[in-house]
């Protein structure tokens, strides 16, 4: 194969120091070398096409030269202009070394709150859990078949309402929960940032001892769930007339 | 206090009240006043518990039809372990119930009466041609609360106790839903509530009912 005879040319350029930054673009040709003589920064090892690129003829203030003997010649000249810069050649990626900058666009400071907020969700997820008065638990109770009590688990919330936890939940009027773990939360709303619900879950409820019953104003109460109880008729009914009780004493 | 700490009467059915295992302490067939009488109160107390699982209004408790029930599975109990009688005597050693059976009485007597299937299969298992296992199917074809369990011709049954009263309608389809009993719940008597009871959880609650319904 015949040897390329344009690739016997050596180019150079010349460029003051003070505007090193322009070469940044030609840094990724590492097959250049580069060496200062005083205040002149050198470049040399450029082929034909690198010479006559784009990147190249961007450069402002630079002077380009190609050798021949030891004399070196102005690009498109005849005429010797100076003698061959007698200088130690570096690669050109140690030579200009990169600086990151110091600013990471990652970075979230520690000391900035995240807002926990409910938002509505069009995902659609069944409900396991409701909180309803005790009066209508009261009256439909009374006459349900035991089959569909046996799978609900309940407890007395604050007197007067009932929470329901179980599939399939009774047919009443209540405000329905679905589940995320440990975390209940309103039928139609789901975390802002559901993402954290793993973090929250560890940070209010470290011990998975509790049911976690969230609003929809991202507020929220612990229910142990060794407090929940299976549902039936006898434990309902001793346990709301132990709480009429316990409320009049 | 002797008759107290000898009460092996009061003592059998404690224990298969609470523990549901039959304990026998001696082949003594007869049962005295004061015998009965704590076992009815025992048994009273019982119900009250259970009183408390009625949907409904719950009837009271019936003492006659509770304590016939006791005595009758606690002397077939005694018939199954030690037989010393003819099989001539068993319709006197246990007598049929005489008084009106409502649904007071129903729910009174199952609290004994639950346990009889169990002896009858254990019967089965000793002699299955005893004659007793013919009396005790007999009482249990008038008190078929008692038995949803245990195989028996549905149509020779009497539903119209269970039909007037909506607690112990209830009751019974708890417990056909709960011991799956498919020819019962199959029943006009109970299929249209049952089916309603399950609604649209039915293959959820119970699979097998809510695929015939859609086959037949």
């Amino acid at each position: 194969m015949a040897e390329d005879v344009a690739s016997d040319i050596n180019y150079y350029l010349a460029i003051d120091e003070t505007n090193k930054a322009d070469l940044a673009q030609i840094r990724q040709w590492s097959k250049l070398k580069v060496g200062l003589e005083e205040s002149i920064l050198w470049v040399k090892d450029f082929d034909y096409a690198q010479i006559n690129s784009v990147e190249v003829k961007s450069i402002p203030f630079k002077t380009l030269y190609y050798s021949k003997g030891s004399k070196l010649y102005l690009l498109n000249s005849q005429l010797p202009d100076r003698p061959l810069p007698s200088v130690l050649w570096t690669p050109i990626e140690r030579a200009l070394p990169v600086r990151l900058p110091s600013f990471n666009h990652n970075y979230f400071g520690i000391h900035e709150k995240i807002n926990i907020q409910l938002v509505s969700s069009d995902v659609e997820a069944e409900p396991v859990a409701m909180i309803l008065p005790m009066e209508i638990l009261s009256t439909y109770i009374t006459i349900a078949p035991a089959v569909r009590l046996e799978k609900i688990r309940w407890t007395i919330l604050d007197g007067d309402n009932a929470f329901l936890l179980g599939k399939p939940l009774l047919p009443l009027p209540g405000d329905t929960y679905w589940q995320r773990k440990d975390l209940l939360l309103p039928t139609g709303f789901d975390l802002e940032l559901s993402i954290l619900s793993d973090v929250i879950q560890k940070r209010i409820n470290p011990g998975r001892d509790c049911w976690a019953i969230w609003n929809a104003d991202a507020s929220y109460a612990l229910v142990p769930k060794e407090n929940v109880h299976p549902l039936s008729l006898m434990s309902f009914r001793l346990s709301s007339k132990r709480f009429s009780k316990d409320t009049s004493e | 206090m002797a008759g107290h700490t000898d009460n092996y009467f009061l003592k059998m059915i404690q224990n298969l009240r609470k523990h549901e295992d039959v304990l026998l302490y001696d082949n003594i067939l007869n049962t005295t006043v004061e015998d009965e009488k704590e076992v009815v109160d025992f048994l009273n107390e019982e119900y009250s518990l259970e009183a408390l699982n009625h949907p409904y209004q719950s009837p009271e408790f019936n003492s006659h039809a509770s304590l016939w029930a006791a005595k009758t599975v606690y002397i077939s109990a005694q018939l199954i372990l030690y037989r010393e009688n003819k099989d001539a005597d068993l319709s006197t050693l246990l007598p049929g119930f005489t008084s009106e059976v409502n649904t007071a009485a129903v729910l009174s007597a199952d609290l004994c009466l639950r346990f009889l299937p169990d002896l009858i299969i254990q019967l089965k298992l000793i002699d299955s041609e005893d004659a007793l296992i013919q009396v005790l199917e007999a009482t249990l074809k008038q008190w078929h609360y008692s038995s949803v369990r245990y195989t028996q011709d549905i149509d020779l049954l009497d539903f119209a106790v269970v039909n007037s009263d909506p607690c112990l309608h209830q009751l019974y389809c708890n417990r056909i839903v709960q011991q799956r009993s498919m020819a019962l719940a199959k029943h006009p008597v109970f299929y249209d509530s049952i089916r309603s009871q399950l609604g649209i959880y039915g293959s959820e609650l119970w699979n097998e009912f809510s695929l015939s319904n859609h086959s037949s």
